[in-house]
C-alpha cells in the first residue's frame, strides 16, 4: 500500500505492506534515526518520532494509520547550519556516547522545549520516560536543558559538563565534546545496518527448544526446496572446527568447546541451522519445513544440580590441551562420548568436564587458621548473584560479503582484530583474506566482546559467496547472547574490635552455562578484583567453575568485580554489625594505600603465575572520606513516617586498567600534506569516546587544534593491531599507543625540520599551532613541512608509530554510597540517594567519564534491584523482553544522584589517566545491600534485592 | 503506467511490477543487485553491460524491460559458477586479459556467446565476437589470446 504522509514537513509516499510498522517504512525510505531496539514492544524508544503532534513509538503505529499523518523524525533537528540547540547541547554534556536513540532523546526534549521552554526536573522526566539509556545514564539530559535554557537567554553556554584536569594542558583533562558527537546525535548512517544495501540475503537461526539434548538427525530436503533459500548449515555440514565465542588474547584461558553448530545442543536458544535466504519470508517459511529430530538428556541448570553426585554432564567428549597436558589424559579420556564434541583447553584451567567443572583456581597469602584464630567475630555468609544481560540498545548484528576474493564483516564488536582472527579460524582461511570493519557500537558492555555473531554469518558468506545480514531479535538477545556468570560466593571474614579484619576466604562457584567463554577469567575476577583492594595478611580464594544449561554467559562490565564486591562488600558490613563498629572506620583501617606490595596477585594471575606490583596511584582513602562527608555519615534520617526507614550504605571498589603483560595497543599519527593530522588507531571505541581519547592525546603532544586531528579505528585493514576494548583497557592500552605514535611523529617532524631548516634538532622545539620553532627564531609550520616532505624529491611522509605493552597496573580505585528507603509494610525500595565517587587518575573526557559513572551505577542498580532474567523448569527464557527483564528507566534514577571524579595522577597511564567505566559497576549492590540492612536490619544475600526478600527477612511471611 | 513484466534470469523466474521503459540494466543492478553487470557509456556502445537474452548477446542498457517478457536472461552472475563460466574467467585471469577489469564481465559474456555458437573460433572470430565490447586498458591482444586459451583448455566443453 502507499500512505500519504508529511514527514519533516514536506509531502512523502511512505511504500509497503498495510500491516507493516510505521518504523519500519520510515526507515526504509531513508529515516535512519527512526530506529528499533525492541522489535514493537514499545519500551526502548529508539523508534520515537512525534506523530499528528504527539510522541509517540513509531513501532507500534502500522503504515495504514500513518495515511494523511504529520510526521516529525530527529532528521528535521539538523539544518545546513548544523545540530539545533538541543543536540549541540546533549554533545557538550557529554550524553551521546553509544548514541543508538540519541537521536530520538533529541526530538523528544526538543518537542519538549517547544512547548514548555522551562521545564522542571519531572516535566524532563516525563519527556525521557519512554526512552530507555543504558550507556550515560540519565542525569547529564537535566545538565543539557539546562544548557540549552542558558544558551537560549544569553547566546552562549557557560555551564561546564564537568570539572577540569591539569591546567598546563589543552584538551586532555578538559570537557570538549566527542569529536564524533555531532554527527551520532544528528543520526548519520554510522551503524551497521545503515550500512546494508537492498537485496542482501538475510540469515535466521533455527533454535533448540530443548535445554539439552542430542541432535539425532536434521532434514533439510523440504526446506531447501523454498523457493529464495539459499543454503543451509546445520552441524552436519558446518566445519569441523573447534573454537570458543570469548574474543580474548590469544591463548585463551577458556576452552575451544563448540562448533559453529553442534550436534549437542546445550541451552534453550542454542544454534540447530542457520538459513541462508533472500527473504525474511523465504527464511522463516524454510525454518518450519526443517525436520529435526532430538534425544532429549537430562538438563542441569544451577551450580548445587551441576556439582551433585551423578549429575548429567553438559559436556562428555573428548578433552585434549593445546600445552600442558595431564599424564593420565588417554585415561581419562575412556568416558567420553566421542559424538559429543571436543573440549580443548589452551592450556591447563584445572578443569574435569566429567564432573562439569569448567575452570577452577585457588590461591592466597599469609596463615589462613591463625587470621581466623585472632578474630573477635567471624562472619561466614553465602551470596548469590543473578543473570543480567548486557541489553545494548542496537542488539548482536552483522553485515558480511565478498569483495576481490575477501571476506568483508562490518561489524559492531569490541574486538574487530579478535573477530578477523576467529573467523579466519572456522573458514581454514589465512587473516589476510579478512577485512572487519568495527562500524559505531550502538552498546556493548561486555556483550560485544564475545563473537556471537560474525563467526556464523562469516563463515556462510564465505561458504555462499553471498552477501548477508543478520541480526539478533531482542528475545534472541536474552536467550541465545551473553549474560553475566550467576555465582555463588561464600565469604568468611574474621575481625578484631578495633576494626582490623584478620583473614578472607571466598569460596566462589561460578555458572558459566553451556559454553567456557570467560569461564576461568570473570570468576577469578570476583577474587582477583576485590581481595587486593584490602591490607590484610591473611586471604585465600577457591574457585571452581561449572558447565550448566542456562543461557550462555559472557563478559559483562565490570566481569566478575560486581560479584565479588556484593558478597565481600556485604560481608565486610555485616562483620562490622557483628564487632558492633562503624563500617567506613572498619574500610578505611584495612584499606590499600600507595606503595603497598600487592603480594596476593601473586596466586591471581589467569592461569599462570601472578606479578606482585606495588599499589599506584590510589584515591580510595579520599573516596571514602569525601562519600562519608557527602551523605552524612553516621546520621540517622527519619523520614517521618513509621512505614518507611531510611539507610546509607557503601562500597569500596577497584578495578584494573586493561591486562598488564597480556594486553596490546598499537596505532600510527600521520602528518597529512596539509599538515593536519590523522590517527589510526586499532582501539575500538564502542562508544565511549576512545577515538577523541586518541585525538586529544595527539592534538595535545604535536600542539595543533584538536580541530585538526582526524581518528580512524577498529578497521583491520588500515589500523594497526589492537587486542580490543575490553578489560578497562581503551584508555591505558589504546590511549597509550596513540600517545606513543604522536610522541614517534613528534620525533620525526623535529628531525625533518632540521633537515629543511639546515637547523640543529636540538634547537628547534614544537610550539602550538603545528609549527616548528627554532631559537634562531626561524619557524616553519607543519603545512610547509609536510608539503616539502612529500612534493618533488622529499623524504616521505612523516608518520609516528606507537605501541603499548606493559607489565606495569594503572589501578582506578573508588566508593560508592547510596541511601535508600524501605517501606517495611510493603516492601517497596527507593533508592534516594547515590554518590560515586571515583579516582580515573586524569579524566582525559571529563564529561563522557562522568556519564559513565552515572551509566554503569544505574546498570548496577537495575542488577540489585529490578533486573532478572528468569527460567522456567525447563530452561526456557520466561523474560525475553524489556518489559519481562526490566531494565531501569529515568522514573528509577535516584533522587539525588552524583557522580564525582577524585583528582590523582597515574604514573603509567596516557597524562596519568586511568580506566573509568567498569569499575563503576561495582558500588551498587554492596552499598544498597548495606543501606537496607541500616534501614531495616536485613541483609538481603541474593539478586534481585527485592521487598518480597526484605518482607520475608522482617519475618512479615 | 505500471506493467508486470515476467521473465527469468540466471535460470530464476523474476517479476517486474513497474515502469515497462525502465532499462533492463537498472532492474538487474538495482532491483536485483546483479552488480557484475556495468553501465559504460549507457548508449548501447561500449558492451560493458552486456547480457545474453534468449541466446543472444545484446547491451542491457538500450534495452527496456518491457522488451524482455517471457524471455531467458543471463549475466556474468549465472555462467561464474558453471563449467564454461570458470573456464573463460579462469582464462582471463591466466592469460592477463584483466587490468582495470571494467568491461570483463561485459567481454566474458560476449565469449560465452561467441563460443557457445562456434566452439572452434578463427583469431578473426573472436576479434569479431567482441567487437561491440571496448577495453581501454589492454589493447584487446591478450583477451583474444585468454579466449583462445578457454578454447583450447575447454576442449569438449565448447562442443
Amino acid at each position: 500500500m502507499e500512505a500519504r504522509t508529511t514527514i519533516n514537513g514536506r509531502s512523502v509516499l511512505l511504500q509497503g505492506r498495510e500491516d507493516e510498522r510505521l518504523r519500519d517504512a520510515l526507515y526504509r525510505a531513508g529515516y535512519n534515526t527512526v530506529r528499533d531496539s525492541d522489535d514493537g514492544e514499545g519500551f526502548a524508544g529508539s523508534d520515537t518520532i512525534i506523530f499528528n503532534g504527539r510522541l509517540r513509538y513509531s513501532n507500534l503505529i502500522m503504515l495504514y494509520q500513518a495515511e494523511g499523518a504529520e510526521i516529525r523524525t530527529a532528521e528535521s533537528l539538523r539544518s545546513a547550519q548544523g545540530i539545533n540547540d538541543v543536540q549541540e547541547a546533549m554533545v557538550k554534556a557529554g550524553v551521546v556516547q553509544s548514541a543508538y536513540n540519541a537521536p530520538a532523546a533529541a526530538l523528544a526534549l526538543t518537542f519538549l522545549l517547544e512547548g514548555n521552554p522551562d521545564p522542571t526536573k519531572e516535566d524532563i522526566k516525563e519527556a525521557l520516560s519512554g526512552i530507555f539509556i543504558r550507556d550515560a545514564g540519565y542525569e547529564h539530559y537535566y545538565l543539557a536543558v539546562d544548557m540549552v535554557r542558558e544558551k537560549r537567554r544569553t547566546g552562549s553556554i557557560s555551564l561546564e559538563a564537568g570539572p577540569s584536569f591539569r591546567s598546563s594542558l589543552r584538551y586532555v583533562g578538559k570537557p570538549t565534546g566527542k569529536i564524533d558527537g555531532e554527527a551520532l546525535v544528528a543520526g548519520d548512517r554510522l551503524f551497521v545496518e545503515d550500512k546494508v544495501p537492498p537485496h542482501t540475503c538475510v540469515m535466521h537461526v533455527l533454535r533448540s527448544p530443548f535445554a539439552h539434548a542430542v541432535i539425532r538427525s536434521i532434514d533439510t530436503s523440504e526446506a531447501m526446496k523454498v523457493d529464495g533459500v539459499v543454503d543451509i548449515i546445520t552441524a552436519f555440514s558446518c566445519p569441523d572446527v573447534y573454537y570458543m565465542q570469548a574474543g580474548q588474547g590469544c591463548p585463551e584461558p577458556s576452552p575451544y568447546d563448540r562448533r559453529l553448530l553442534n550436534r549437542t545442543v546445550r541451552h534453550v536458544g542454542d544454534r540447530v541451522a542457520a538459513i541462508v535466504a533472500e527473504s525474511d519470508e523465504a527464511a522463516a517459511a524454510a525454518a518450519e519445513l526443517i525436520h529435526v529430530v532430538y534425544d532429549p538428556l537430562k538438563p542441569v541448570f544451577t551450580v548445587e544440580e551441576a556439582m551433585a553426585d551423578g549429575a548429567p554432564l553438559v559436556h562428555s567428549g573428548i578433552v585434549r590441551y593445546v600445552s600442558g597436558a595431564p599424564d593420565d589424559l588417554d585415561e581419562y579420556n575412556k568416558a567420553a562420548d566421542p559424538d559429543d564434541g571436543d573440549v580443548i583447553y589452551q592450556f591447563p584451567l584445572h578443569a574435569d568436564i566429567r564432573h562439569n567443572i569448567a575452570a577452577a583456581a585457588h590461591g592466597g597469602i599469609g596463615d589462613m587458621e591463625k587470621g581466623f584464630a585472632e578474630a573477635d567475630a567471624i562472619v561466614d555468609e553465602t551470596y548469590q548473584t543473578s543473570q543480567p544481560q548486557c541489553t545494548p540498545l542496537e542488539p548482536h548484528v552483522c553485515y558480511a560479503l565478498m569483495e576481490g576474493g575477501r571476506l568483508v564483516i562490518h561489524a559492531s564488536t569490541q574486538v574487530p582484530y579478535h573477530v578477523r582472527r576467529i573467523v579466519a579460524k572456522i573458514c581454514s582461511i589465512p587473516e589476510n583474506k579478512v577485512h572487519v570493519i568495527k562500524e559505531r557500537v550502538g552498546g556493548g558492555y561486555g556483550s560485544k566482546q564475545d563473537v556471537l555473531v560474525e563467526d556464523l554469518v562469516g563463515y556462510a558468506v564465505w561458504k555462499t559467496g553471498r552477501p548477508i545480514y543478520y541480526r539478533n531479535t531482542r528475545a534472541e538477545e536474552f536467550y541465545a547472547n551473553s549474560t553475566r556468570h550467576p555465582m555463588r560466593i561464600r565469604v568468611k571474614m574474621g575481625g578484631k574490635k578495633d576494626g582490623t579484619i584478620t583473614a578472607i576466604y571466598m569460596d566462589v562457584r561460578a555458572n558459566t552455562g553451556p559454553y567456557g567463554n570467560h569461564c576461568l577469567t570473570v570468576p577469578m575476577n570476583a577474587s582477583s578484583k576485590t581481595l587486593p583492594i584490602f591490607r590484610v595478611d591473611n586471604m585465600y580464594y577457591d574457585l571452581i567453575t561449572y558447565y550448566t544449561n542456562i543461557p550462555p554467559t559472557g563478559a559483562y562490565q565490570g566481569y566478575g568485580a560486581p560479584k565479588g564486591y556484593f558478597a565481600i562488600g556485604s560481608a565486610m558490613g555485616e562483620l562490622a554489625m557483628k564487632l558492633g563498629i562503624d563500617p567506613l572506620e572498619m574500610a578505611k583501617k584495612n584499606i590499600v594505600e600507595e606503595g603497598y606490595m600487592l603480594e596476593i596477585l601473586r596466586g591471581l594471575g589467569e592461569g599462570r603465575e601472578g606479578a606482585v606490583v606495588p599499589v599506584g596511584s590510589c584515591g580510595l582513602r579520599e573516596a571514602l572520606e569525601k562519600g562519608g562527608e557527602m551523605i552524612g555519615w553516621g546520621r540517622k534520617e527519619d523520614s517521618g513516617d513509621p512505614d518507611w526507614k531510611i539507610g546509607k550504605g557503601f562500597a569500596m571498589i577497584q578495578q584494573g586498567s586493561g591486562l598488564p603483560g597480556l594486553d596490546q595497543g598499537n596505532a600510527q599519527v600521520k602528518l597529512l600534506t596539509d599538515g593536519t593530522v590523522l590517527v589510526l588507531s586499532g582501539g575500538a571505541d564502542l562508544g565511549t569516546g576512545l577515538d577523541t581519547l586518541s585525538a586529544k592525546v595527539a592534538a595535545e603532544v604535536l600542539k595543533v587544534p584538536l580541530s585538526v586531528v582526524s581518528v580512524v579505528s577498529g578497521d583491520t585493514d588500515s589500523c594497526l593491531f589492537d587486542t580490543g576494548a575490553y578489560a578497562s583497557s581503551g584508555t591505558y592500552f589504546s590511549g597509550n599507543a596513540s600517545l606513543n605514535a604522536a610522541k614517534d611523529l613528534a620525533g620525526k617532524i623535529l628531525k625533518e625540520a632540521a633537515l629543511q631548516m639546515g637547523e640543529k634538532e636540538e634547537d628547534l622545539s614544537i610550539e602550538y599551532p603545528g609549527r616548528v620553532v627554532s631559537r634562531s627564531g626561524r619557524e616553519i609550520d607543519y603545512a610547509r613541512l609536510s608539503h616539502d616532505a612529500t612534493a618533488g624529491d622529499g623524504r616521505g611522509q612523516l608518520i609516528g608509530t606507537g605501541a603499548f605493552a606493559t607489565p606495569n597496573f594503572a589501578i582506578p580505585y573508588g566508593a560508592h554510597f547510596a541511601e535508600v528507603a524501605v517501606n517495611v509494610r510493603t516492601g517497596e525500595i527507593k533508592v534516594r540517594r547515590f554518590y560515586a565517587l571515583q579516582d580515573a587518575g586524569t579524566p582525559i573526557n571529563p564529561e563522557l567519564a562522568l556519564c559513565q559513572m552515572y551509566g554503569a551505577a544505574m546498570k548496577s542498580i537495575g542488577h540489585t534491584l529490578y533486573e532478572d532474567l528468569v527460567l522456567d523448569g525447563d530452561g526456557r527464557c520466561l523474560t525475553p523482553d524489556f518489559t519481562g527483564y526490566c531494565p531501569p528507566m529515568i522514573e528509577e534514577a535516584p533522587d539525588d544522584f552524583r557522580a564525582v571524579l577524585i583528582d590523582v595522577c597515574d604514573q603509567y597511564g596516557p597524562f596519568g589517566a586511568k580506566s573509568i567505566s567498569e569499575i563503576a559497576c561495582n558500588g551498587a549492590a554492596p552499598a544498597i545491600a548495606m543501606a537496607i540492612a541500616d534501614a531495616t536490619g536485613v541483609w538481603v544475600r541474593s539478586w534481585p534485592i527485592t521487598g518480597e526478600k526484605i518482607l520475608r527477612g522482617l519475618g512479615r511471611f | 503506467m505500471v506493467s508486470r513484466i515476467e521473465f527469468s534470469v540466471n535460470g530464476r523466474k523474476t517479476v517486474f511490477s513497474g515502469n515497462p521503459l525502465t532499462r533492463l540494466i537498472d532492474v538487474l543492478r538495482e532491483d536485483l543487485s546483479l552488480t557484475g553487470v556495468k553501465e559504460g557509456c549507457g548508449e548501447g556502445e561500449c558492451g560493458a553491460c552486456s547480457v545474453i537474452k534468449d541466446g543472444r548477446l545484446v547491451t542491457s542498457c538500450i534495452i527496456p524491460v518491457g522488451a524482455v517478457n517471457g524471455s531467458e536472461i543471463l549475466t556474468i552472475e549465472g555462467i561464474r559458477d558453471t563449467d564454461k563460466g570458470r573456464c573463460l574467467v579462469d582464462a582471463f585471469a591466466e592469460g592477463g586479459a584483466v587490468q582495470c577489469g571494467f568491461c570483463i564481465p561485459g567481454m566474458v559474456m560476449a565469449a560465452y556467446a561467441l563460443l557457445s555458437s562456434n566452439p572452434n573460433p578463427s583469431e578473426e572470430d573472436i576479434r569479431r565476437g567482441i567487437s561491440g565490447n571496448i577495453c581501454r586498458c589492454t589493447g584487446y591482444d591478450l583477451i583474444v589470446e585468454s579466449i583462445k586459451l578457454a578454447v583450447r583448455k575447454g576442449g569438449d566443453l565448447w562442443a
